[in-house]
This record gives structure tokens, sequence and C-alpha cells, in this order.
């Protein structure tokens, strides 16, 4: 009534319905009157408008949402997320294949981040985290989208939402149901990376995450998440210079090797070998992690078909090194430091090193001592008998 | 100046010395060993500071080489083939040149050379008044040469084989080739703390001296130093005027 439209006048609330945005939208060109969503008007002037119910014609998609975290009623805001209204726009609704869609495929971030990069906005529902947009956007994914402009470039909803459906079914990542929770994040990027997936179920960290290990790593624990970059960017996870701390980010951890019987001291072994010391010192091409375990498809030592299994360390060493000899089996690689090996020998050699050294030392230091002693006791006395 | 006369400068003396002693000079070293020493220097300090941070991975040592580790590599192995091949010089210096030869020969270790030393003990503690009658070399010079001697050619050896490990590994077995790797690294250490301690204390930072004997640019003593120092070697070159009557510099 004429008091109600005051009221939402002055509250800012839109009034009037853009006709050319109306007339372009996918509603307006199918010829839909104002009155086939708004239902609840049957004359002129009209009540106050109720919420369109889009489910009248979207009924799977409005079950679909009903299911999601965005449509389900949030326990302690007590409101609904998101209706369809705040992802698809209202009146000027268009296809998601035409590129003025709010959904459309290589914009769709700026729906999403209009409510998840809103630090007040998620904090209502619990959220702190409002660093995925961006960071996504930074990413491999989100500048093969930007910048390259592909359209097959993963966006929110295709890891997100559940596969065929799409965007309605978004859960949170801790509920089973969603695609990147834990028990589906591998199918879910093998969505696209099928051959890399499939190396992984051959690896041991995939057998054993078949299995139902909770330990070993899957895609997103190397390669982080929104973050994600390409393995030539500098800051991948598993850039060469980084993709150790990113290993031993597990295979440091005494825990874990007790609980698999694996070596310790990785980091040690690495970082004082002479891979180790030039990668760190910036030698990109020395051998990291991946140059002799492999990447999706390590294999233990003990499987006769891992790169480092000894009957292949000549050929896996021989990559670097054309022509080594095959006796670089007879002996430890990276298990021990070779000044901590426990070896007879290096025993030995070590503890001659250090008494030849601490013999040095001190004979330096007392000769030096003498002829101090010589210089400031002995010749002033000699002096002061008369000596020039 | 007190008379030293130890049984070694007893016999037909030459003594006194009519010429001037601080104004005389003697070649101590000849332009050929100066040059082998000053590429030994250079190449042994190259060396040093392109291997020993290896020795502390976990140090901040190590990030000297941020960015420039192929460089190192490079200079290291460039620096050890030059040190290789100052070996390869000296034993032909050393087995072919009349210098060399009669260096080396003053050079080989006596009987001699305990007694010089435990003369020498007295006399650092004012025991006695006759310093110790070295000869061109004291004792602990010959120890240091035979210490640089034996260590380069652990380090050249040991050096070359992990430069071409592949081949080491066709020969010995991977302990073996770990073992030279950590003989590699103490004997680095053992060299670096034997010159910075012993060698530039005795030779260029102890009193008298302090800051820097020039011997190893000029080649060059008095004749006072060689008496006070090397008082065996300074009789030999009086008897050697003796015979031979000086023409201005002498060999010592």
């Amino acid at each position: 009534m004429a008091s109600s439209l005051a009221a939402d006048s002055a509250a800012g609330a839109r009034l009037f319905v853009d006709p050319a945005g109306f007339q372009s939208s996918i509603h307006g060109q199918m010829g839909f009157t104002c009155t086939m969503c708004h239902q609840s008007i049957s004359d002129y002037p009209h009540e106050r408008v109720t919420p369109v119910d889009c489910g009248g014609c979207h009924g799977p998609a409005k079950d679909e949402l009903e299911g999601s975290v965005h449509g389900r009623v949030h326990p302690t805001s007590g409101t609904v997320p998101a209706t369809c209204a705040d992802c698809h726009g209202s009146h000027d609704i268009r296809r998601p294949a035409d590129p003025r869609s709010a959904v459309y495929r290589l914009t769709q971030f700026q729906a999403c981040a209009g409510c998840h990069s809103d630090r007040e906005h998620m904090a209502r529902f619990g959220q702190g985290g409002v660093a995925a947009v961006p960071t996504y956007l930074e990413s491999v994914h989100g500048r093969a989208l930007i910048d390259k402009g592909l359209s097959v470039a993963p966006v929110c909803t295709d890891c997100h939402g559940q596969p065929g459906t799409g965007a309605h079914e978004v859960q949170i990542v801790a509920s089973p149901a969603s695609p990147m929770n834990r028990a589906h994040v591998i199918e879910t990027c093998g969505r696209c990376h099928q051959g890399i997936v499939t190396a992984y179920r051959q690896g041991i960290h995939g057998r054993k995450f078949t299995e139902g290990n909770t330990d070993v790593p899957t895609c997103v624990d190397c390669h982080t998440e929104h973050a994600i970059q390409s393995i030539t960017s500098p800051g991948s996870s598993v850039y060469p210079s980084r993709v150790a701390g990113t290993c031993l980010a597990c295979h440091e951890r005494e825990d874990l090797n007790a609980r698999y019987g694996l070596p310790s001291a990785r980091r040690q072994t690495y970082l004082g070998s002479f891979h180790g010391i030039a990668m760190v010192s910036g030698q990109l091409t020395a051998a990291n992690c991946e140059s002799c375990h492999g990447a999706h498809d390590i294999r233990p030592s003990s499987d006769s078909t891992s790169s480092v299994a000894p009957a292949n360390l000549v050929a896996t060493c021989g990559r670097c090194h054309p022509g080594i000899g095959a006796r670089v089996t007879e002996g430890k690689i990276h298990v021990a430091s070779v000044r901590e090996d426990i070896n007879l020998f290096a025993y030995g050699v070590q503890w001659f090193y250090y008494l030849l050294i601490a013999g040095i030392i001190l004979f330096a230091a007392g000769m030096i001592a003498l002829d101090q002693y010589r210089h400031r006791v002995v010749d002033p006395r000699r002096r002061g008998h008369g000596h020039a | 100046m007190p008379e030293h006369r130890t049984p070694e400068t007893r016999g037909p003396q030459w003594e006194p010395y009519a010429g001037d002693l601080d104004r005389t000079v003697v070649i101590r070293l000849t332009l050929a060993e100066r040059v082998q020493h000053i590429v030994l220097m250079v190449s042994f300090t190259v060396l040093i500071v392109t291997g020993v941070p290896l020795l502390f991975p976990e140090t901040p040592l190590i990030q000297v080489f941020g960015g420039v580790f192929p460089v190192r590599t490079f200079l290291h192995r460039f620096a050890g083939t030059t040190l290789a091949g100052l070996a390869a010089f000296h034993v032909l210096y050393v087995l072919f040149s009349e210098d060399g030869r009669r260096d080396f020969g003053r050079m080989a270790p006596r009987l001699q050379d305990v007694k010089d030393f435990v003369h020498y003990l007295k006399y650092q503690l004012g025991k006695v008044d006759e310093p110790p009658p070295f000869g061109k070399f004291d004792p602990f010079e010959k120890i240091e040469y035979f210490a640089v001697v034996w260590g380069s050619a652990i380090m050249v050896a040991s050096g070359f084989m992990m430069w071409f490990f592949e081949a080491t590994l066709r020969v010995f077995p991977k302990w073996v080739y770990d073992l030279i790797v950590l003989i590699h690294g103490y004997e680095a250490l053992l060299a670096f703390l034997s010159i910075i301690l012993w060698h530039l204390y005795n030779v260029h930072l102890k009193p008298g001296v302090f800051p820097m004997s020039k011997v190893w640019i000029n080649g060059q003593v008095t004749l006072r130093e060689l008496k006070e120092h090397h008082p065996r070697e300074y009789q030999r070159w009086l008897r050697q005027q003796r015979i031979q009557p000086p023409e201005g510099d002498g060999e010592a």
C-alpha cells in the first residue's frame, strides 16, 4: 500500500524494475510476465511482495540447494546463507552460458566472492577465512581462467559442487558429501587429472589411501588447495627448492616414521648432502626428493619397481649422472649422514681426525703461548740484564 | 750481542763477519719457490672459501653461496686443478732443479731436529741463552712442509675422485666413496686450522715479525735474521763465502 511504498522508498529498497534489464534476461526473452514469478500479486496496487519460489519451475535445483550448506538454515545465525537470487540475480537472470550471467564460468568467482570475500558476512556464519577467492585467482587454476581465458580451467563449483548437478549442492569440506572431502578429493582432482590419479593410486601413498589410511597425503596435502601453483612457479609447494619442505612435513615427523618403520633424519641427510647443499644454495637442477623418488607413484625401496630399489638405482642416478658406477648400490644413501653413518671405518676416520685436529690446536696453542711467554717474560728479563 | 757458541757453531770460525749483518741479505726462497708459494696460497684460499662452508650445511655459513653455487663448484674445481698442477710442478722442481734438490735435502728430517726442538723449548722458557741451532728449515717448518705434501696428495686424490664420482663408483663401493668424502672434509678442516693457527702466527704474526714477513714476496732475509733464527745455515753461508768470496747476495 501507499504507506508500505513510502517506507520501502525511504529505506532505499528497489522499487522499480529496469525494463531493459528484464527484457534481456532469460525470463524476459521467454515472455514471462511479472506475476508468473510474483504469484502473490493479483491486483494493483499490490501488497508487499513475498519471496519468489523458483522451485515452482526449478524443482530439482531447489531441492539440491536446500540440501546444501547454502540452502539449509544455518544453526547459529538462523538464516539461510544463500538463496537463488544471491548467486543468479533476480530480474536480470541469464543462462549460465551467457557471458553476462552472474554465474558465467569465467566470472563466477565474483558471485562467490560477493559473500566469501566479505569478512563480516562470513563471520555471521562462523567462517573466518576470506582468502579462498583471492588465493584461487593467484593459483595456476585461477590464472588459467583469468590470464589464459581457459574455459576448462576449474572454477569454484567444479571442485565444490557435485559432478553433474554442479553448483547447487555445495557442502562444507568436512562433510563426507563434499567432493573436496578427504574421501573424495582424489576422484575430484582426477576428473581433470586422470593420469596423475592413476599414477597416484599405484604409488605407496595411493595404495595406502585406498586401504583407508588417514596419514597418507592426498592431492591437496602436497599441492595445497586454492593456492595451488604450477610446479614451475617458485611459489609452488612442489617447486624444486620447496618440495623437500613439503615432503618433510610428514617424513620428518618421528611419530609417523616410527609408525611405518621409515628411516629418520630425512631432512638432515638430504640437506647435508651435496644435493641438498646445492639446492639450498639455489642450484635448482640439484636433485630434490622427486628427482629420485618420483612424484605421484612414489614406491618404497623394497618394491622392485621403485626408482630407488637397489636394482634400479644405477638407472635412476644415471638420469642425471650418466655412466655412474654400479657400485653406488654398495653403501647407504640418505639413510644416515655421512658423518653419522654407523660404520667402523667412518668411525675410525672421524676419531683419527678429531684427535689430529685437537692435537694440532693444542700443540699450536701451546707453542704460541710459549712464544708469547718468551717475548713477554723472558726477553724483558734478559734485557734487564743488560742486553740491547 | 751474546756469543752463541754451541758445538754446532764451533769449529772453523768465520766470525766475526766483516760485513753489516743488517744490510747483507741472502736469498731464502728462490723466485720459483715464491711463485709456487703464491700459487699455493691463492688456490688454498679459494679452496677453503669455496669448500669449508659445505661442512656446515645447517649454519648460515652455507648462505654465502646463495644463487652462485655452480660458480662455487667451478671455482673449487679450478683451484683444485691448479693445486694438482702445482703439486706436479713441485715434484719436477724437487727432482730436476738444482735449487729444488738442494732445499729438499735440507728439508729432510734428521735426528738433530729432535734435539733442536728440545733446545728450542728450553730457549723459549729462558733456560738456555743460545738460540737453537736450526738449519735452513727448523723442525716446525719441516713438519709443515711434509704436512702440506701429504695433505695436498690426499686432497687432490680425494677431490678428483669426488669430481669424477661416476667413475669412482665403478671401482669403489659407495661406502668407500663416503669415506673419501669424509676424509676430504676433515683433512680440509685440519689444513685450514693449521694454516690459521700455526702458519700465520709463526711466519707473520709473532712478535718481531708482525704484521707480516716479506720473505714470501722478496725471498730475502738479512744475515742478522739468518744468524738468529737459522744459525747453522748462517755458518754454512759464511763457509761458502770463504770458499767463494762474496759477489753480492749469497745463497742460503
